[in-house]
């Protein structure tokens, strides 16, 4: 597991979240191209649920893995591991078989965005603080 | 994908947008033109959306990006007849052959094809802001 000052499970967590949003981003903004392109069906990202499960309950105790060959050891791959689900979306379409809702993909593009964000500035931050302690707190 | 193909899509998207209500300006134009070049009255033209490959290599991949283009093509409704007897172009028995073109129907698309082209500027502004934000880490 990678250790030291940006190897913690946060900075592993918030790069992996600015990794799957920027996936998510990319099937909005595809869909968005799409959305007058006849028979083409939205694509979705699905990511949620399956990298809270790699992280764990909060405040769950987890098995301490000490040897290479232990269960959960590198429990940061599980993190690393996640890529989502790709889902078509096949039901909605017009009469030119388009599945794509632009009200849908814009909410969805400004929610993501808004999680990427939130996301560049938590490691911004964690940045700062560790250069705070470098320097002494001066 | 890599960003440069992102912006690509989106942009390819803007273009197909942009030759539709190019389009749609052109149909507005000819609504009433009854005598083109070649005598006939003006023919509406419509925009068929397609998808081509952002690289040649990933022709035969299902799964790689597809840039959108539009390619124009003739509606091939009939002219509607008017009754217009005075009219230079009108025939024998006083019917004039209009162009088959809806006003109505082409302001309908009009601000369909603006909101579209308006989703993807956001897509695009979107994109950017994220870049942006990725650079700020660590300021």
């Amino acid at each position: 597991m990678p250790s030291g000052l940006t190897g913690s499970e946060t900075f592993r967590l918030l790069a992996q979240v600015i990794d799957l949003r920027q996936t998510a981003h990319e099937r909005i903004a595809g869909n968005l191209a799409h959305q007058d392109t006849p028979g083409y069906q939205a694509r979705r990202l699905e990511f949620e649920s399956a990298l809270k499960s790699a992280v764990g309950e909060p405040g769950r105790l987890k098995p301490a893995a000490t040897r290479p060959g232990h269960i959960g050891a590198g429990g940061g791959d599980a993190i690393a591991s996640v890529h989502g689900t790709e889902t078509t979306v096949r039901s909605g379409a017009g009469k030119d078989g388009n599945t794509v809702s632009p009200e849908d993909e814009m909410a969805r593009l400004a929610q993501n965005a808004l999680m990427f964000d939130a996301a560049a500035q938590l490691i911004g931050s964690k940045y700062r603080s560790l250069k705070e302690v470098i320097r002494e707190g001066r | 994908m890599d960003i440069g193909t992102l912006f690509q899509l989106s942009g390819s998207a803007l273009g197909a947008e942009k030759k539709r209500l190019e389009t749609i300006a052109e149909n507005l134009a000819g609504a009433e033109v009854t005598h083109t070049a070649d005598g006939t009255p003006y023919r509406r033209k419509d925009v068929v959306f397609k998808t081509f490959s952002a690289h040649l290599k990933d022709a035969a991949d299902k799964n790689a990006p597809k840039l959108v283009t539009a390619e124009v093509a003739e509606d091939p409704r009939p002219f509607r007849s008017v009754y217009m007897p005075g009219h230079p172009d009108a025939d024998a028995d006083g019917y004039v052959k209009m162009p088959n073109v809806n006003v109505m129907e082409e302001m309908m698309n009009m601000i369909s094809a603006s909101r579209s082209y308006e989703a993807n500027v956001k897509a695009i502004g979107a994109t950017k802001d994220m870049i942006r934000n990725t650079l700020r880490i660590g300021e």
